[in-house]
Parts: structure tokens; sequence; C-alpha cells
């Protein structure tokens, strides 16, 4: 490794790349040299932008969109996390339970929001159970092989110390699975604002950022104020990835000093 | 694993599988609700064509048809070759663009920002802007896929690529490798498994957006019958487009196992040899 860039020679360069990359966008979009008459030029999107993060009912949709992800989300955490402990710790749970998830899981979530609309309506019930289904697997998955991964002489010490199963689930292993679940619940984090907006596009009703975008697609608002909806959009998964990065950080940061 | 062993598991889960299909069935026949019709209503859709608002059937009784029926090739067709085009794009432009990021600190470095701040985009927020932008057909679909599916394939590539073992790339060096050859006989074949690992994750992704895709602005495909089915009210054509969607997810599923384990039992071959 090479000290003398560290982390701040890469962060300069990170940022000059990308205020080029800007520049370059607004010279080649405003001058013509690139004739695409479609893509305004990004100071006009960061304009829309700036005017959809201040305007309260654009800030209305972005939180209907958030809602039904968090919702989604934190009924994923409950099922994946339970599923992956049973499957894990229960021979009987995995014989029974592991060929249904096999021939269930292929199935992508957003399949099957069509039939929870119908069921539950449009609105946050059938949004965030699509959400929640797509989210279980990868927390499903990563508990499981946390669970693969704790240290059996760990198990068997607490064990000697007469802890029951139930103990020895909750202090050991659940504990020491636990950086491994936080992995699947950041992989599921992304995956929930996606599945979100696709399923707010899907029947839109004009909520949500999708039904936003949907609305303005078919209602002439002009293309940087849509670019400038999108770019929100992927603003609010960068914030999310960055907070659950560092939550990470501050939580799991033992797993270092353990060599894992 | 004893044989019998295999054989007992095999057992159960046939049973387990048995269990719920039965039960789904005894549920649903009892139950007045229509959003839930039995599977032996569900599944017969999947071939026999029904009529009126009923969908094209994908398969077909008839021998002479090669057993295919119309939504075959009105939908699936469609659908899987959108996806098959936007999944090629993503893969060249992935190993293609992470190749070259991957050879150089200081190209990943001043792009870093970029590709986060474009990566964290979610790919179904573009939908709208692009049917906008390229029209109703094809296009907006691959692309949509395309986008949604290289960072994977990049990202792996770019990691493979730069973690090129340090005295392989020395001796290259020192015995004046042509660059080409230095890529095709060093690099490529070094970062594979991860570039392939890459392959792996977005071949699922692309199934997952490929029904996105055709949620808005599609004339046909499966993922514009689920939104047709749920508008027209019709559930038995839904259900069996939702058993087609899993069995396509696992066919691929399989597909990208067995050549992951046949490309990398090469790789873990050759690189067993060069570490003796």
């Amino acid at each position: 490794m090479n000290h003398g860039s560290g982390p701040s020679a890469s962060v300069v360069r990170g940022a000059a790349g990308f205020l080029i990359f800007l520049a370059l966008a607004e010279a080649a979009v405003s001058t013509g040299i690139v004739d695409v008459g479609s893509i305004p030029p990004p100071t006009e999107i960061a304009a829309g932008m700036f005017e959809l993060i201040t305007s309260a009912s654009f800030l209305g949709q972005v939180w209907v969109t958030v809602k039904g992800a968090a919702v989604g989300l934190g009924a994923a955490i409950v099922a994946g996390v339970t599923l992956g402990v049973l499957l894990s710790t229960s021979g009987v749970f995995r014989r029974l339970l592991l060929p249904v998830i096999e021939v269930v899981r292929p199935l992508p979530g957003v399949a099957y929001a069509p039939l929870l609309i119908a069921v539950f309506q449009r609105g946050l019930m059938s949004r965030s159970l699509t959400v929640a289904i797509a989210c279980t697997w990868p927390i499903l998955f990563n508990t499981r092989s946390g669970f693969d991964a704790v240290d059996p002489i760990a198990i068997q010490t607490a064990r000697s110390f007469s802890e029951t199963r139930f103990g020895v689930i909750r202090r050991v292993s659940l504990l020491s699975a636990s950086p491994f679940i936080f992995t699947g619940v950041r992989i599921s984090a992304s995956i929930a604002i996606i599945v979100e907006i696709a399923v707010e596009i899907l029947i839109p009703d004009g909520t949500g950022i999708g039904g936003f975008l949907a609305d303005a697609g078919s209602g002439g608002v002009d293309l940087a104020t849509i670019y400038g909806a999108t770019f929100v959009a992927g603003l609010l998964s960068l914030l999310l990835n960055f907070g659950l990065n560092t939550i990470d950080n501050r939580l799991f940061a033992w797993r270092q000093g353990l060599g894992a | 694993m004893s044989m019998s062993g295999r054989v007992w598991r095999v057992v159960t889960a046939l049973g387990s599988l048995t269990v719920v299909v039965i039960g789904w069935q005894l549920l649903t026949a009892s139950s007045e609700s229509y959003f839930f019709p039995p599977p032996s209503e569900v599944f017969p859709h999947l071939w026999r064509g029904h009529g009126g608002i009923a969908e094209p059937p994908y398969l077909s009784p008839s021998p002479s048809d090669l057993f295919l029926g119309a939504g075959f090739y009105e939908d699936l067709v469609p659908s899987m070759w959108r996806m098959l085009r936007g999944y090629a794009m993503a893969t060249a432009v992935g190993i293609g663009t992470g190749t070259a990021l991957g050879l150089s600190r200081a190209a990943r470095q001043y792009t870093d920002w970029i590709i986060n701040f474009v990566r964290a985009i979610p790919p179904p927020a573009l939908l709208g802007i692009w049917i906008v932008v390229f029209g109703l057909g094809d296009g907006p679909k691959i692309y949509l896929i395309a986008f949604a599916v290289v960072w994977p394939i990049l990202l792996n590539t770019i990691d493979g690529v730069a973690s090129v073992d340090e005295q392989r790339k020395q001796v290259a060096a020192v015995f004046k490798i042509p660059f080409r050859r230095q890529l095709t006989g060093l690099y490529l074949p070094s970062a594979s498994p991860k570039i392939i690992s890459g392959m792996r994750i977005s071949l699922g992704f692309a199934l997952i957006m490929m029904i996105i895709s055709e949620f808005a602005g599609a004339t046909n495909g499966l993922g514009f019958r689920l939104k047709e089915d749920l508008s027209f009210f019709n559930f038995p054509d839904l259900w069996a487009t939702m058993i087609l969607l899993s069995a396509i997810g696992l066919l691929l599923n399989g597909l990208m196992f067995w050549a992951e384990a046949r490309i990398l039992g090469w790789h873990r071959k050759a690189s067993e040899v060069s570490n003796l």
C-alpha cells in the first residue's frame, strides 16, 4: 500500500473527478456539442432538485416512500432473523422448510405486488408487504451464514456453564452472528427502496416518489424536475447507505478486534 | 453423505412440498376468495386457453406446437430476449470499464464518487424518464435492465483486476509480456472468480428488473401480464405467471451455479498447479 496518498488524496481525487464530470456534462449539454434535447444541463437539474426539496408537497411524497420502505424492511428483519434462527438451530425446521423456501425464493419479490395490491388495495400495506417479501431473503441467508460461523468452542463453553439451549442462541450465537445479520440488513435496505418505488410505479396513484415520477412523466412536467426527483431518490439511498455504514462501523467495531 | 441419507433428504423434501401443494389446494378450494384460486384451477392456465379475458397460455398440450403456446412467443420470449440483451450489455460494459479502472489506481480514485452517486439511483426511478426519452419500444427496458445490473459486475471486475497478485505482475513485467497478453493471460483469468460471482448476482437481479421494466409503457412481456391480470382481476392467470417466474428464477440459478462450477473448477486447478 502506498501510504503517501492516503484517504485524503482519494477524497480529493474523488471530489475532483465528480466536479470535472459535472462541468463536462454542463459544457457538453449547454453548448450543444452533444445534441441530446432530452438531457437538461446539471445546473438546471440541481435547480429542479432544490425546488423539489424545498416543496412541502414533494417532501410528503418522499416521506410516503421512506415509510413504505422502512415498514417493509422492519417486517423483513423480524421475519428474516426468526426464520434464519429456526433454520440454523432446528434440523426438523430445516428439513421441512428449506425445500419450500428453495421453491418460493426464486420468485422475485416485485412479482407479488399485483396480488398484494388486489388483496390489500393500493397503500402502505400492499407496498410494504411486497418490500418485506423481497427483503427477507438476504437477511435470512446472512443470519444463516452468521450462525454457521459461530465459534463452536464458544457454544460449548456456554453449555458447560449450563446455559439453556435458548440461552446459548440468544447470548452466544445471535450476538456473534449480529455483524452478518447487519450486512443482510444493509443489502436489504437498498432493495427496499427499489421495490417500494417499483410498486409505486405499477399502479400509480400519485403517491410516493414513484407515483410522482409516473404522474410527471405523463403530465408534461419539465424534464429538469423529473431528473431532479430521480436524483433526490438517489440522494435518499446514498444517505441511507451512509447512515447504515456509520452504524455498522460504530456497532461492530469489535469485529475487527477478533480478526474477522 | 451416505446414500440412504441422501434418499431420506429427497423424500422429506418432496414430502413437504406435496404437503404444501395439498394444503394450498384444500385451503383455497374451500375459500370463496377469488384472489386465491386453487392450484387445480391455476395450473391448467399454463397450457390451456380459456377465452374471454384470459391470457394466451405459455404451453400447449399439442406436440405439433412443440408443447409451446401463444403466450410463450408473445410474452415469454420478448421478456427473456430483452433481459438477455440488457444483461449482455451490462456484462460488456461492466467487464470493459471494470478492467480499465482496475488497472489504474488514479482512475479508480477519480471515478469513485461518480460511480457511487450514479449507482445510488434506484433504477425504477429512471423508468419514467427513459420512457419519455427513448420511447415505448424495447430500448428503455433494455437500458433499464443494463443500468440496474451493471454494478455488481463492474465493482467485482474492478476489485478482481486491482487485486491481482503483485508477484505475477512483476513476472509479466520482467519477461516483457505484451500488454494484450497480460490482459488475457493474467488479469482477466485472475479476476474471473470475482467477475463470475458478480455476473451471478446480476443475473438474478436482471430477472427482477425485467419484471419492473414492464410495469410501465409495455405492450407485452411477463411483467406486463402481471399488471394486465391485476387490472382485469384475472387471478388464475396471475398465479400461472407467478409460477412460471419461479420456474425461470430456479432455472437461471441452476444455470449460473453450473457455469460457475465449471469455469471456476478450471480456475481452482490452474491456481493449484501454479502454487506448487
